[in-house]
């Protein structure tokens, strides 16, 4: 898949890409794609992933955090929403209904990475 | 709660408006008024059956619950499930019924008093607003009395029950009386359509129909004041009245047939348009207008008690699923009083709506309430039949198969529409039935998604079983349309015979006439399979993905089983090295201790030799003991790097000081090189990373026989972020080498190779620990080796460069020199490097090109202790700014910055720390950090907001200072 085509596909998905590229990336296209096409070396979800599977609310807090940055800076915006509703649930001092939400946050993830495969 | 409540609450949901109509119209017809009476006594007597089952299971039940409870206690969530979702739509269509029915009560009172405002039909019923708003303003203040004053709605309940009773009785009573020769009046005392059996058939399976009402009893039994056995006495004694109350309100138009005709038949033959409710028509015929009053007041009373019965009842049943995941949270929500006030408003609420959508609607759906009886009496007779087996009990089982099959028996009946002439169940109905069916699978969907007890999803049965009721139900949709639409055809080809006789109709017209019938029969079927398929297509659907969730599910949980045997095998093995490697140093201290003991002749010098063994002995275990807990706490991720400049080339002549003289002893050829470094200062932990380099070192000249070679070298070179230097340490010597096998397990702790054990002590830890450290460091190890040949391990790893490291403007090495300075639009000072600690690698990366955009310089730091340590190591104005994320391992923002602040030198704490963090509407946190915050920027990042906040915290740093300045001055 061309990053056109890829841009496309995200923006298809409910992403704001292009609003990313104009505005973190400069207008850089290249510089955008390139960044995004490190998500899948990323350990963010992983870690994630990890806290979840744990259910220590901290951890799960400090990696949702986290995740939601980088979803946020690469214009991801359906999934940084959900990283954002797990971190608030985590800063409330549970993980009551968050592990609904990662599944969910999972599957968004996992397209992510089908389209950059 | 008395007995009487619970008699009231079971009665009223079972006998309501329909009770005044549907004996006069359906039951009468079907097996005339003894058929209705022996089909009333067995049906009856069946259901006794199922109270006894309601009773062995409300006996066993901890909390309160029908159904739904009892299907969850024996077969699972998935079967509660089931069982609630069936019972739902039955007590709401039961509300519903008798909400809207309060309409012939006011017609009947008030004639069409009501009947103002704006009007419109909803298949053939006229819907008048002024009604619809009364009969919605009827359920809600019962709604509302049952949350304001439960005490005064369970009265009333018990006083509208009594009169609802006591005025079908008295009416019985008088017709009777006024009837001359009421037996011989009733003849004849069957229907001649069917054969006999199978009028008293038709009348059993209407029985779950008639006396839907058990669930209401055992809802309320945690409010019981009576014991729980005595609910089958409660249950039958409802049962016996409502049984009679059926039988006494078909016998009153049976008696007196509406209409003034001799017999019953001819008054159902004439139709029942005239006299939509026969029990009162028949009541005022034999009495006058006494007897319609008094149907009126017992109708009052019947449709008053469902309203309230079945409000609380509902709301039980909500509750109870809400607690159990199968409905939002806050439905179980309880009142000041211990009501579910929730659930009763949403019951009112959502059927104060209903009236404006007539009744015709609401007649189809209240046609599926036997099947939802029916399903949960299947459920409960089977609970108690599971429970009465496991406790051995055969009477109860006995009792537990009989409901089952009776339930069975009653859902066939139901379900097959060509076992009597016509179907149970009205033909819409069953489409009804299959939209409720597939809305259960679609809610179950979302029910299971959001299941993070992983309590549903384990019976694959029934949610086939229930892809099965939904193609029953729509198949028979199908086959009912097209009997009703070949029996529209006949009579319509009958009334054009009939319209034409005498003057005759030419062969061509005939030929048109039936095409034209076809035609509409042909659309008719061809809508409707296409609706079939539609539904049957999304059911099978809705399955698929059921069932491939669950797969996945499964498949991930089979995982983390395996994960979690792997575990147990691991700590296992754990310990069992953990007590090998233990023993060996233990037993050889207890030895030489001993024979220290017991050696007559011992010699000083020997005592010497036993005191050696034994503190190297001690020694060996020590440094096990201290392997092990480093181990665990590189492996658990609680051990902290402590991160420091470092010169590197310092490192590598310490590795050989340190391994010089044991070379030297084993005959090695030794040699350690780390030339051509650009950068030999960096910021890393350096004790660890020579810790790393030394194990290497260490195992290579252990394992190396004399005469052969050990190389250490260090390498810079490579990819690495700006600011960093990446590094390759290589060990390498001519030693025994690794099997293939062993080289891939090589890393894992207490893997030693049989003949490399025998030659060399330790616990096999060291790798393990130094794969750890190098992970920990962001760096990877890797292997190469051969048997008999020698090994060579390489560490690689990016660290970065020490702010005092020569070369650079400003002081630092790892700082792009030359470049433009940034600055925003409205000026300010200019902005020329700038310490960026951020922890995700995407996200630095962003950053650093976003700096470097502009011509900033910049250095990154992983997190908050990198940040703070290179800062310390710079030179004062190396960085104009430090750019902090919030949210970091090892530090966090909050943290350095109040680090960054408690320096000693002003040039480095005043420095202006601007925070990171993807929280938009974090900053006002960041002000309450006090931790000295100069400004805030929130993902995602824009270079304007970024320069923009740095130079507004420079200026403002800078107006400071010189404000400072002039009051010292």
């Amino acid at each position: 898949m061309d990053g056109e085509e890829l841009i496309d596909a995200l923006e298809g998905r409910g992403c704001k890409v292009r609003e990313a590229i104009e505005g973190t990336f400069m207008g850089d296209a290249g510089f955008y794609l390139r960044m995004l096409r490190k998500l899948p070396q990323s350990k963010c979800f992983s870690r994630l992933e990890a806290a979840m599977a744990t259910g220590v609310v901290r951890d799960v807090f400090e990696s949702a955090h986290e995740l939601k940055g980088l979803y946020a800076n690469l214009g991801l915006t359906p999934l940084c929403a959900l990283a954002s509703e797990i971190t608030e649930i985590a800063r409330a001092g549970h993980v009551d209904g968050a592990p609904g939400k990662f599944e969910k946050l999972g599957g968004l993830h996992a397209e992510c990475l089908a389209l950059l495969a | 709660m008395s007995t009487l409540v619970a008699w009231a609450l079971s009665f009223g949901c079972a006998v309501g408006w329909g009770a005044f109509v549907v004996p006069g119209t359906v039951f009468l017809p079907t097996a005339g008024p003894l058929g209705t009476a022996i089909g009333m006594a067995i049906g009856a007597f069946a259901l006794g059956v199922i109270a006894q089952n309601y009773r062995f299971m409300a006996c066993r039940s901890k909390t309160a619950g029908g159904a739904f409870e009892f299907a969850k206690m024996a077969f699972g969530d998935d079967h509660g499930f089931v069982a609630a979702w069936f019972i739902v739509i039955t007590y709401f269509a039961i509300l519903w019924a008798n909400t809207t029915a309060v309409v012939f009560i006011i017609r009947h009172l008030c004639g069409p008093l009501l009947q103002f405002g704006f009007t419109y039909s909803v298949m053939g019923y006229d819907v008048w607003f002024g009604e619809a708003a009364f009969c919605s303003a009827t359920v809600l203040l019962a709604a509302l009395l049952c949350v304001a004053r439960t005490d005064l709605a369970i009265r009333a309940l018990v006083a509208l029950a009594l009169l609802a009773f006591g005025g079908i009785v008295a009416t019985f009573a008088m017709t009777v009386a006024k009837t001359p020769g009421p037996v011989g009046a009733m003849a004849p005392y069957f229907s001649s359509g069917a054969p006999l059996p199978l009028q008293i058939l038709a009348i059993i399976a209407l029985v779950p129909w008639a006396f839907v009402g058990f669930e209401a009893v055992s809802h309320s039994s945690e409010r019981f004041a009576f014991p729980s056995r005595r609910v089958f006495g409660v249950m039958a004694c409802a049962l016996a009245a409502g049984a009679l109350s059926y039988i006494m309100l078909t016998f009153i138009p049976a008696m007196s047939p509406p209409g003034g005709f001799a017999s019953w038949t001819e008054s159902v033959a004439a139709g029942s348009a005239a006299h939509p409710v026969p029990s009162a028509a028949g009541a005022e015929q034999a009495i006058g207008p006494l007897g319609t009053a008094l149907v009126i007041a017992a109708m009052t009373g019947a449709i008053g008690t469902t309203l309230i019965g079945n409000t609380l009842t509902l709301s039980r049943i909500m509750r109870a699923m809400s607690e159990n995941g199968m409905l939002p949270d806050g439905i179980a929500k309880r009142g000041r009083n211990g009501r579910p006030c929730r659930a009763i408003l949403i019951v009112g609420c959502v059927s104060a709506v209903i009236p404006f959508m007539g009744r015709t609607i609401i007649s189809v759906i209240v046609d599926i309430n036997s099947i939802g009886a029916a399903i949960a009496y299947g459920y409960t007779s089977a609970a108690a039949f599971k429970f009465a087996r496991d406790e051995r009990r055969r009477g109860a089982a006995a009792a537990g198969a009989a409901g089952v099959v009776i339930s069975a028996i009653f859902l066939t009946v139901l379900l097959v529409p060509s076992i009597f002439d016509g179907a149970m169940l009205s033909t819409e109905s069953y489409l009804v039935l299959g939209i409720w069916g597939m809305l259960g699978l679609i809610h179950f969907r979302r029910v299971f998604a959001n299941d993070t007890e992983k309590r549903f999803g384990r019976s694959t049965v029934v949610w086939g079983a229930l892809l099965a009721l939904i193609f029953s139900a729509i198949s028979a949709w199908q086959f009912e349309a097209a009997r009703d639409a070949s029996r529209s055809m006949l009579e319509h080809i009958r009334r054009a015979r009939e319209s034409v006789s005498g003057s005759g109709m030419s062969g061509e017209d005939a030929d048109r006439f039936v095409a034209g019938e076809l035609k509409v029969i042909e659309d008719g079927v061809v809508r409707k399979s296409a609706i079939q398929a539609a539904l049957l297509a999304a059911s099978l659907a809705l399955m698929v993905n059921l069932y491939s969730t669950l797969r996945r599910r499964e498949t991930e949980m089979e995982r983390r089983k395996i994960e979690a045997e792997e575990t147990s095998r691991a700590k296992n093995a754990f310990l069992a090295n953990v007590s090998h490697d233990m023993r060996t140093p233990l037993n050889a201290i207890i030895g030489f201790a001993g024979l220290a003991r017991t050696d007559e002749g011992l010699t000083r010098e020997r005592m010497r030799d036993y005191a050696a063994k034994i503190e190297a002995a001690g020694d060996s275990l020590l440094r096990f003991v201290d392997d092990i807990l480093e181990l665990r706490k590189l492996e658990s991720g609680t051990y902290r790097l402590r991160p420091a400049p470092c010169d590197v080339a310092a490192l590598m002549d310490g590795v050989r000081d340190l391994f010089a003289t044991q070379a030297a002893a084993r005959h090695l050829d030794f040699h350690v090189a780390c030339d051509g470094l650009e950068h030999r200062r960096v910021v890393c932990d350096g004790q660890l990373l020579k810790r790393v380099v030394s194990n290497l070192t260490g195992n290579a000249i252990k394992y190396t026989p004399p005469g052969g070679r050990v190389s250490v070298t260090l390498d810079e070179g490579g990819e690495a972020e700006p600011g960093f230097a990446a590094y390759t340490f290589t060990v390498s010597d001519t030693g025994i080498g690794m099997s293939r096998e062993f080289a891939s397990k090589v890393f894992d702790a207490f893997t030693r190779e049989e003949d490399a054990a025998s030659q060399a002590d330790g616990a096999g830890l060291g790798m393990s620990i130094a794969r750890n450290i190098v992970e920990m460091m962001g760096g990877t190890i890797g292997l190469e080796t051969e048997k008999g040949k020698g090994s060579v391990f390489t560490v690689k790893v990016a660290m970065p460069v020490a702010g005092d490291e020569g070369g650079a403007p400003g002081g630092d090495a790892g700082i792009d020199a030359g470049r433009t300075s940034g600055s925003t639009e409205r000026g300010g000072p200019p902005v020329r490097s700038v310490l960026v600690a951020e922890d995700n690698e995407i996200n630095r990366e962003i950053v650093g090109s976003l700096l470097e955009s502009r011509g900033i310089r910049y250095v990154m730091a992983a997190d908050g202790s990198l940040a703070v340590s290179t800062l310390a190591s710079s030179a004062p104005g190396t960085f104009d700014a430090v750019l902090m994320d919030m949210r970091m391992p090892v530090m966090n923002g909050v943290e350095a910055t109040r680090a960054i602040r408690a320096m000693s030198d002003p040039s480095l704490s005043r420095i202006p720390v601007i925070a990171l963090s993807a929280d938009a509407a974090n900053d006002a946190d960041v002000d309450a950090s006090g931790a000295g915050f100069d400004g805030f920027v929130s993902k995602p990042v824009r270079i304007d907001a970024l320069l923009e906040a740095i130079t507004e915290a420079m200026r403002r740093r800078e107006a400071s200072d010189e404000a400072n300045g002039q009051m010292k001055g």
